[in-house]
């Protein structure tokens, strides 16, 4: 059965569910009118009180509480001009509020200062009273004494979170309209360092000691770059290592092979093929999920997820299965390690091997056995001095994090446990950092920071930002700073204090919805993190009504793509971590969704082509922006891909291959013919320079039904020749030739 | 209903016209109840989120900048309120052995029984997938849409998703055995 399939029986099964009489649309109407009507009675008066108190107000505390008053009274006025007659219960909170509002020249300078700042320009927040600990909140991490001291923890965790609850539903719901609450409410003096975190490490060294090849050949596209990432396909510059996976129409599920071919300058020959999984009738109770795979030096390095369910249980474990490859073709399996819990992520850094799993069975409802709420490595339950746990532990999942010496495979060099929300994974030269965006009364991020160094795991603080991260390449470290780029939805920006200005001219008077609707638009903020996750620099207030949709920081100088319409192109310094300034910006229709630094001087972006009238798609978009004067970004040249639809490297990075100094990239994309209507899938190679711009050296029809899937198309170069790799077989030409010399069809 | 009458609707109702809102309710709560039911397990705690839920989309949709949006802006409202009522099953056992007590008391006679066993398999799903799975197929959006209700990432929704299905499936494959 597919995902599909399954949908679709689960759609009809519940689709004739009886419903229950009460919430007919009838009887809502009448609980509505009834609700409602209610609190119309009491509308009246309130509005009127509040806004005369507000208008006798004289005295004031302290600037930033004046501040974030003099909001909520905005906010309740403008409530009143528009909404009409439902405003109550923000009313009431703020009757109890307002006895300590501004004066009526604070909200008069507010209402000017957001009137000066020009809606599509960047807007610095200097106001000092506004400091960022609003948008960013941060804490560290400690470990339990015992298991069971760790179960009391989880469980009163729980149970205060219950309690809070059981507050908040009676309350009604904060989270659609504007108070002084949420975040502004969370913030809290910066934890003090627990001494069970262990020391500190020097940074990491960067020395990779990769084997030397005569030719020069294509890697696994990394965000960075002695950071190995894993992928399903590998070379070495001489055999092409790839896992396939393929339906089998007798089982009905995926097998899984891994594949060695040697090359020999396009003369492709089959070595070896080892089945990885294969379903077995014997054993329906078992699935296993194969995620990508590493070339080290001799070994391959398999990561997958297996999964075991009974009536009453199921248990997922990731593997990691190292092979030895010296021979090429008779591949030894050299050891197994597993840790509980799904596969999430992992990385190669100076020859160890980073695996994060996530462990989601928790089950709190006895302290004993352990193993409800406590995730394993290779069958052992992890130690408490291990376990690393945050202030606010609440959690949907714990996330393992082992280390594996590559040089000596024998076992994990560390473990490291932390109950977290964080899903993606970044992963800089020296640390792993854990991002998640929870969608609560107000967006933010929770982004955990593990060091680590030599294969020690030294997990360190944990910081909150407001907004959201469109993907891993938002995040990047540099001289121990994190940089990060977010999207501030436009329903947060009343909620937090530290933007909250920008939202005030909704309280001019005759608001036209259009008006409005401008003002209430996202924003984007840079924040900068220091080596302990302390803000020590923003700007807040980016692009506002847009979204970004790309980035890439390169040095002290990070560069990133918002788009609505038009694409603004921001270059921003970020040389001075407590003050990074926008450098430039440059508009042009369409957008980015990858940036690549190409060469000194140039930045690839690839994206879509958008008409900035009509807001068609126009096609896919190479575009090689000149940034040798950041504050002068100019694009050199655009290429837009013929009929072209969707490219899979427009979303994952490893889809593309790209390598500048042998000026070539390429990647999988699909077209749709115009007159047939039919989708077909290519693989083009181009090269550039600045005097021809971008030249497509090569298009390959993916002649099988594997570019419909992801991970299945890649190319990789080596020395002359280029190699096309789909689930079904590898063909070999010359680099810029579309006449094949070779191909193997996998068995 | 087409567009442009939802639109208008939308606008009458940010006017406080009950009738336009429960018009464009009228269109969703088949599947908004749909949603909580299976998302919560319990007749009853769907019935009063469908009820909260709708209270503070009426008091609320003066705030909803986009009219056209109002599907997904009410179903991000249900799917808060319901992650709130699971977290107090989480953290109320008690009312977990009930279910289970309720749940086999009613197996024998319920006359919609086929849906137990769809709502069994709902229940090995923890409530990030219980979540997402609602929302693609009862609210029939696509990963997506979904990844933007939940202010997550595509690539999260995609994989959580095949992950509860893969759950799900194996379920019922045995269930049916």
């Amino acid at each position: 059965m597919n995902e599909q399939d399954i949908m679709k029986q689960i759609d009809n099964q519940t689709k004739d569910i009886p419903i229950p009489d009460s919430i007919s649309p009838e009887n809502i109407k009448k609980m509505l009118d009834e609700q409602i009507g209610k609190e119309n009675t009491f509308d009246h008066n309130i509005t009127s009180s509040t806004l005369e108190e507000s208008d006798n107000y004289t005295s004031s505390t302290g600037k930033r509480n004046r501040f974030v008053r003099h909001f909520t009274a905005a906010a309740c006025i403008v409530l009143c001009l528009i909404g009409g007659a439902t405003a109550i219960h923000v009313n009431n909170k703020s009757m109890s509020e307002t006895s300590n509002a501004p004066t009526e020249s604070a909200m008069y300078d507010a209402a000017e200062e957001s009137a000066e700042e020009p809606a599509a320009e960047a807007i610095e927040n200097e106001e000092t009273s506004r400091s960022g600990e609003d948008l960013v909140t941060q804490s560290s991490l400690q470990s339990p004494s015992s298991y069971d001291a760790y179960y009391e923890t989880l469980h009163d965790a729980y149970q205060a979170y219950y309690d809070r609850l059981a507050t908040v539903t009676n309350e009604d719901s904060a989270v659609y309209e504007s108070t002084d609450e949420a975040l502004v409410a969370e913030s809290e003096t910066a934890a003090t360092g627990v001494s069970s975190l262990r020391q500190d490490m020097s940074d990491a060294t960067n020395d990779s000691t990769k084997t030397q090849s005569k030719e020069s050949f294509s890697t696994t596209n990394t965000q960075e770059k002695t950071v190995d990432e894993g992928d399903m396909i590998k070379t070495d510059g001489t055999y092409i290592y790839k896992v396939i996976s393929r339906f089998n129409d007798n089982t009905g599920h995926e097998d899984q092979t891994l594949t060695i071919t040697e090359t020999d300058n396009g003369n492709l020959k089959a070595l070896t093929s080892i089945d990885l999984y294969k379903f077995s009738e014997d054993n329906t109770n078992e699935y296993t999920n194969f995620h990508e795979f590493y070339l080290y030096e001799n070994y391959i390095v398999l990561l997958y997820t297996k999964q075991n369910y009974t009536f009453e249980n199921a248990s997922t474990e990731t593997n990691i299965v190292i092979y030895d490859i010296e021979d090429k073709e008779h591949p030894r399996m050299l050891k197994t390690l597993t840790q509980s819990g799904w596969y999430e992520s992992s990385r190669i850094s100076n020859g160890f091997l980073y695996t994060i799993s996530n462990f989601h069975d928790t089950n709190l409802d006895t302290p004993t056995p352990y193993t409800n709420y406590i995730p394993s490595v290779n069958g052992k339950t992890i130690e408490c001095s291990n376990i690393y746990y945050p202030r606010d532990i609440l959690m949907q999942t714990t996330y393992v994090i082992t280390s594996v010496d590559l040089n000596n495979p024998k076992d994990f060099t560390d473990t490291a446990a932390i109950p977290t929300n964080g899903g993606q994974t970044y992963v800089s030269d020296s640390s792993i950092y854990f991002y998640t965006t929870l969608y609560d009364e107000v967006t933010k991020t929770e982004i955990t920071k593990v060091r680590y160094d030599e294969g020690i795991l030294i997990p360190g603080e944990n910081a909150t930002v407001a907004g959201y991260l469109y993907d891993s390449f938002a995040l990047s470290e540099y001289d121990n700073h994190l940089r990060i780029v977010a999207t501030i939805p436009a329903n947060n920006i009343s909620l937090l204090r530290d933007i909250a200005p920008l939202d005030v001219s909704a309280n001019t008077e005759d608001v036209s919805s259009n008006e409005r609707v401008k003002v209430k638009e996202d924003v984007n903020v840079l924040y900068i993190l220091d080596d302990n996750m302390q803000l020590t620099g923003k700007i807040s207030g980016i692009a506002p009504g847009e979204q970004i949709y790309s980035a890439r920081f390169i040095g002290d100088i990070g560069y990133f793509v918002t788009f609505r319409n038009v694409d603004p192109l921001f270059s921003v310094d970020l040389s001075d971590p407590t003050n990074p300034t926008i450098l430039g910006q440059l508009k042009i229709p369409g957008f980015s969704n990858y940036l690549h630094n190409y060469e000194d001087g140039l930045l690839l972006g690839f994206g879509e082509e958008i008409d900035a009238n009509t807001s068609e798609f126009l096609g896919l978009k190479l575009s090689m922006f000149d940034v040798t004067d950041p504050t002068d970004v100019q694009e050199q040249d655009k290429y837009i891909i013929e009929h072209s639809q969707y490219s899979e490297a427009q979303h994952n990075h490893k889809a593309m291959m790209i390598d500048p100094n042998k000026n070539i990239f390429g990647f999988v994309y699909s077209t749709l013919d115009p007159s047939s209507q039919e989708y077909v899938y290519y693989y083009s190679t181009y090269t550039y320079n600045r005097n021809d711009g971008f030249v497509e050296t090569a298009k390959y029809k993916v002649d099988d039904s594997s570019g419909f899937k992801n991970n299945a198309v890649r190319g990789i170069y080596i020395g002359d020749h280029f190699y096309l790799a789909t689930n079904k077989s590898i063909t070999s030409f010359e680099i810029g030739s579309t006449n094949p010399i070779s191909k193997i069809y996998f068995k | 209903m087409n567009q442009e009458e939802i639109i208008a609707h939308v606008l009458l109702a940010k006017n406080g016209d009950s009738t336009s809102f429960c018009k464009l309710y009228e269109l969703y709560y088949k599947d908004m109840y749909r949603f909580a039911y299976y998302t919560l397990g319990n007749q009853q705690d769907a019935e009063d989120v469908i009820s909260e839920t709708v209270l503070d989309a009426f008091r609320g949709i003066k705030n909803l900048k986009k009219p056209e949006k109002f599907k997904s802006w009410i179903f991000q409202i249900l799917s808060t309120k319901c992650k709130r009522q699971i977290a107090v099953y989480i953290s109320n056992r008690e009312h977990l052995k009930d279910e289970a007590e309720t749940e086999q008391f009613i197996q024998d006679d319920h006359p919609y029984a086929e849906h137990l066993d769809v709502q069994k398999a709902f229940s090995k799903l923890n409530e990030t997938e219980k979540v997402i799975i609602s929302l693609m197929v009862f609210a029939g959006y696509n990963s997506r849409e979904t990844a933007k209700i939940l202010g997550s990432q595509e690539g999260t929704i995609r994989s959580t998703k095949s992950r509860a299905l893969t759950k799900m499936s194996q379920y019922l494959k045995e269930e049916f055995a």
